[in-house]
């Protein structure tokens, strides 16, 4: 590639200038605030545009350094440059408000812009440009500094060797990504609802348990609590019922005992009384009748022996009579005479009867009964004391049972309440807990996911990674051969070998060891960075053959080292050599050389 | 005899809860389950059986009325139901004190019964659930006593909280059909033994035709078949996408496709295949036309890697190409890989 012809029109103090290189080397020479540092800025507005950069220093913004100063005139200019065999034109206007951009096969008129750039310029950026085939004046001088620059000159280029690709752009994409997706947190969202989900399982489990223990307790009470104590409290509740009626058949019995012992001795008074009165009577007839006997004897024997043997006889006799027979006459007696007293009698001893076997059969009915618990000697007012006493206590547990047996069933009720309470609080919850549990689910398929995307990203930036340090070193070989050559040529053989190691420490080899270049004086240093900008546009752009601006590059350079890296840039080959200088050293040199060059004065 | 056999019908369900068709989702489900009482009828079954899960929840009195109600309308069918681990009826639960009609028998509260209906001359036997968990397989060890009639097992479960179930000893039982329910998924394991599925489909998960199992049985044998009745289904819709696809193509020939499978249904859309690099795909348009429960981006940026890796072979991202190309990871793997990685080198 060659630049041909620079037309500059108000740019920077060139109301109108126009400049022609050639192949070779070109010397632009002119005293210091001349113009050099604006063809060299004119040149790579040209090539890449001027956009006014917000934000960028000033000191690199083009736009706002050579706006013209003579106000709001058009500032433009064109170029042609010879690149490939093709002659293209380009053409800028500047100015913000009418900037233009042209560039054309001047042969065809066909239009050569590429990307925004001109097509010869192919993927060269303006960053490269800078880093190759210009450097700016205003770079540092200071020996160390020097070294260090070239080093991260070097470093830089290593690892884009080619179309626009930035590995630490890209890893740093890659990495932001792969914090985006980490920042959601999703394992931390997912070990909160585990959590959750966990505590939802065992409130389901104690919900279970609740269910299982109001079931044991409604069992409970549907039981009979023992059947046999239950049947026994039943027999003992019959019994104590049953005594009211003793109690009452008790009563009777007395009232009938009374009576019989009331009858009784009426019938005994009546009896007695019946009896001296039939005594009395049978006495009196029996007398009757002896006195007649007498009487009769008497009236017949006259008052004779005779009478008085009978009527003794007679007595005899009726005594007799009343000893043996007294008894039966006087019931007879008694029954012929006292018919309506015994009338009575008879009928009382019937009821006698009654009386007394009801009176048995009560006292039957009560010695049963308390037989079971406490048996009687005889049915008696102690002993019916005794009874009662029993039966009292026998009340009492039954009662004392029956209250127990409710409060029981209260408590049981209450706490079966209780349970239904807590089983619907638990089961209010339950479709929180499904959705929580599908929502576990969900999130961990989520995660799953971006756990996928992480594990792709970090192999994508491992191999990027491992890539790029592969680069540099394939890089970094063959860099090495093409310093160490132009190295070679530039120092006429006296470095002919340049060693750049991983980290791009250089060094070169001199008599007989490897010196690093911060130890040698900033002419070689100087050279060692020609020696690398040609051999990094060499390495990059091979078949193109670009142009190499040196703006006051030889400051450094002593007479002899001017003088070989002159003669040594001039056997350059199919090379245009830009020289900016404001000393006539170059000049004298090459005049003295022989060496064929093109002269602009600015 | 005659039998439609059907579980898991969660009245009472509001499904996919925050989406625009869930409320009639819940009314769809009761219909549902009043369209089986009017088959029941119009077929002439002789019994329906409800495996489980009839409610979604511990119901209360009113939808208990208004099953008992659908109960009612049927001319000729007995019904024998029980509690799956959704509407568990411990004893006095409202569920399982509730006074059915003469025709419904509810199985007993955790322990086996055995319910003989005269007029079929057979028996069911089963239990339901006083419990939300059951961990012992309780179906293992249940047998028919009287083998000469017709018998049936009415079982819900199948998973190791809800009675795990060894199907081998189910086959080897002597029933003559096993009706299932627990798993919402239909699925005929033999001729006698079935799982009739959630009637309606009650989440995205659940794809595939959902409905009853209608089944004729005798001594001899027995013949079912799943029968699908229910509303909507979910549906999950592949779409492959290639070249120059753009986002309107996309959404047009979604529409095509839902508009042939039936626009009623619930979709999953995924999208697969390759596509632009920097096209976002955005279906905001379908989900307000359609029912769309899900949308999920998985085509890849149509990077032409190997037209790239012939144009780069010297620079890093040929390198890079070959380097993944080379890897021992999975196909889905290496695509994301080589994605990332050239889309992030091929940025500036």
């Amino acid at each position: 590639m060659i630049i041909k012809q620079l037309v500059m029109k108000n740019f920077g103090k060139f109301t109108y200038r126009d400049i022609t290189l050639r192949d070779g080397i070109n010397v632009v020479y002119g005293p210091n605030e001349a113009g050099k540092s604006t063809v060299h800025s004119f040149i790579r507005g040209m090539l890449f545009g001027m956009d006014k950069k917000r934000g960028r220093a000033s000191k690199d913004n083009l736009y706002e350094k050579y706006k013209t100063w003579e106000g709001s005139t058009i500032f433009s200019g064109h170029m042609k440059v010879e690149d490939e065999g093709i002659d293209y034109d380009v053409s800028r206007v500047f100015n913000s408000s009418q900037k233009e951009f042209q560039c054309v096969d001047c042969r065809s008129g066909r239009d050569c812009i590429v990307d925004d750039k001109p097509e010869f310029l192919g993927d060269i950026t303006e960053n490269r440009y800078r880093n190759t085939i210009s450097n700016e004046q205003t770079k540092s001088r200071v020996d160390k500094d020097l070294a260090s620059e070239l080093k991260n000159y070097i470093a830089n280029l290593s690892t884009s060797k080619d179309k626009e690709v930035d590995v630490s752009y890209a890893l740093q994409e890659l990495n932001i990504k792969k914090r985006t997706i980490l920042r959601k947190n999703t394992a931390d969202d997912i070990t909160i609802i585990e959590k959750k989900v966990q505590e939802d399982r065992e409130e389901e489990l104690r919900l279970d348990d609740i269910i299982k223990e109001s079931r044991e307790v409604r069992n409970k009470l549907k039981e009979e609590a023992s059947e046999k104590e239950e049947e026994t409290i039943r027999i003992i509740k019959e019994y104590v019922d049953e005594y009211d009626e003793i109690k009452q058949i008790y009563g009777e019995l007395r009232e009938l005992e009374d009576s019989k012992k009331m009858s009784e001795s009426v019938v005994h008074k009546l009896e007695g009384k019946h009896k001296s009165t039939s005594d009395k009577t049978f006495a009196l007839i029996v007398g009757v009748i002896c006195c007649l006997g007498v009487l009769l004897c008497f009236s017949r024997f006259g008052a004779g022996l005779a009478s008085i043997f009978t009527s003794v006889l007679v007595i005899i006799i009726s005594g007799a009579i009343l000893y043996l027979f007294n008894d039966k006459v006087t019931t007879l007696l008694v029954t012929k005479e006292c018919e309506r007293n015994l009338k009575h009698e008879i009928s009382d001893r019937e009821n006698r009867d009654f009386v007394n076997n009801g009176i048995i059969e009560k006292q039957n009915i009560i010695l049963d009964y308390a037989k079971r618990i406490c048996p009687l000697k005889d049915v008696n007012e102690e002993e019916m004391l005794r009874l009662e006493k029993e039966i009292n206590v026998l009340k009492n547990q039954v009662e004392g049972h029956m209250y127990n047996k409710e409060k029981q069933d209260m408590e049981i009720k209450l706490q079966l309440e209780k349970y239904n309470l807590q089983i619907d609080m638990l089961e209010k919850d339950s479709e929180h807990r499904r959705l929580r549990k599908k929502q576990l689910e969900e999130l961990k398929e989520t995660y799953n996911n971006e756990k996928q995307e992480v594990d792709a990203l970090n192999i994508a930036m491992d191999a990027i990674g491992e890539l790029s340090k592969n680069i540099h070193f394939s890089v970094s070989g063959e860099l090495n051969d093409l310093i160490s050559k132009y190295c070679d040529i530039l120092t006429w053989g006296k470095y002919s070998k340049v060693k750049v190691d991983n980290e791009f420490n250089i060094s070169v080899f001199s008599e007989d060891r490897y010196v690093d270049i911060e130890k040698l004086s900033i002419g070689t240093i100087e050279q060692m960075y020609l020696a690398v900008r040609l051999a990094v546009s060499d390495l990059f752009w091979p078949n193109k053959h670009l142009p190499i601006i040196l703006d006051e590059s030889f400051v450094f350079y002593d007479n002899d080292r001017l003088k070989s890296t002159l003669k040594a840039l001039s056997q350059m080959v199919n090379r245009q050599i830009i020289i900016f200088t404001c000393h006539m050293r170059e000049l004298q040199i090459l005049e003295d050389e022989g060496i064929e060059y093109n002269y602009v004065e600015l | 005899m005659k039998f439609i056999h059907i579980s898991d019908v969660h009245l009472g369900m509001k499904p996919d809860l925050c989406f625009k068709w869930s409320d009639a989702r819940v009314a769809e489900i009761f219909e549902t389950f009043n369209r089986i009482i009017d088959i029941c009828n119009r077929d002439k079954v002789d019994l329906l059986l409800v495996a489980g899960d009839l409610f979604h929840s511990q119901p209360s009195i009113k939808m208990l009325k208004e099953a008992n109600y659908s109960f009612s309308k049927l001319e000729n069918t007995q019904v024998v139901l029980m509690a799956g681990n959704h509407d568990y009826a411990p004893e006095g639960s409202k569920f399982y004190e509730y006074e059915w009609l003469e025709h419904v028998h509810m199985l007993s509260s955790g322990k086996v019964e055995d319910v003989y209906l005269e007029n079929i001359d057979t028996h069911i036997y089963g239990f339901s659930y006083e419990t939300r968990n059951i961990t012992i397989p309780r179906y293992d060890d249940i047998a028919p006593y009287d083998t000469s009639k017709i018998n049936i097992l009415l079982a819900h479960g199948g998973e190791p909280n809800y009675v795990p179930i060894d199907f081998n000893k189910l086959k080897d039982s002597k029933f003559d059909y096993v009706a299932l329910g627990h798993i919402h998924k239909p699925e005929i394991i033999n001729e006698r033994i079935a799982y009739a599925g959630s009637l309606e489909p009650l989440d995205k998960t659940e794809l595939g035709d959902h409905g009853y199992i209608y089944g004729e049985v005798t001594k001899e044998s027995c013949v079912i078949q799943h029968v699908p009745f229910a509303k909507r289904k979910y549906i999950k819709l592949v779409k492959h996408v290639e070249g120059e696809i753009t986002n309107g193509e996309l959404i047009d020939s979604l529409k095509e496709d839902i508009d042939r499978l039936g626009t009623e249904n619930i979709y999953t859309i995924i999208v697969k295949g390759y596509k632009p690099p920097e096209l976002l795909f955005d279906i905001e348009t379908l989900r307000g036309l359609y029912n769309i429960i899900g949308f999920k981006d998985e085509s890849l940026p149509d990077y032409d890697f190997k037209a790239l890796y012939e144009d780069n072979i010297d620079n890093i991202i040929g390198m890079y190409i070959s380097k993944i190309n080379d890897m021992d990871i999975d196909e889905e793997m290496k695509n994301k890989v080589l994605y990332f990685g050239i889309d992030a080198l091929m940025k500036h």
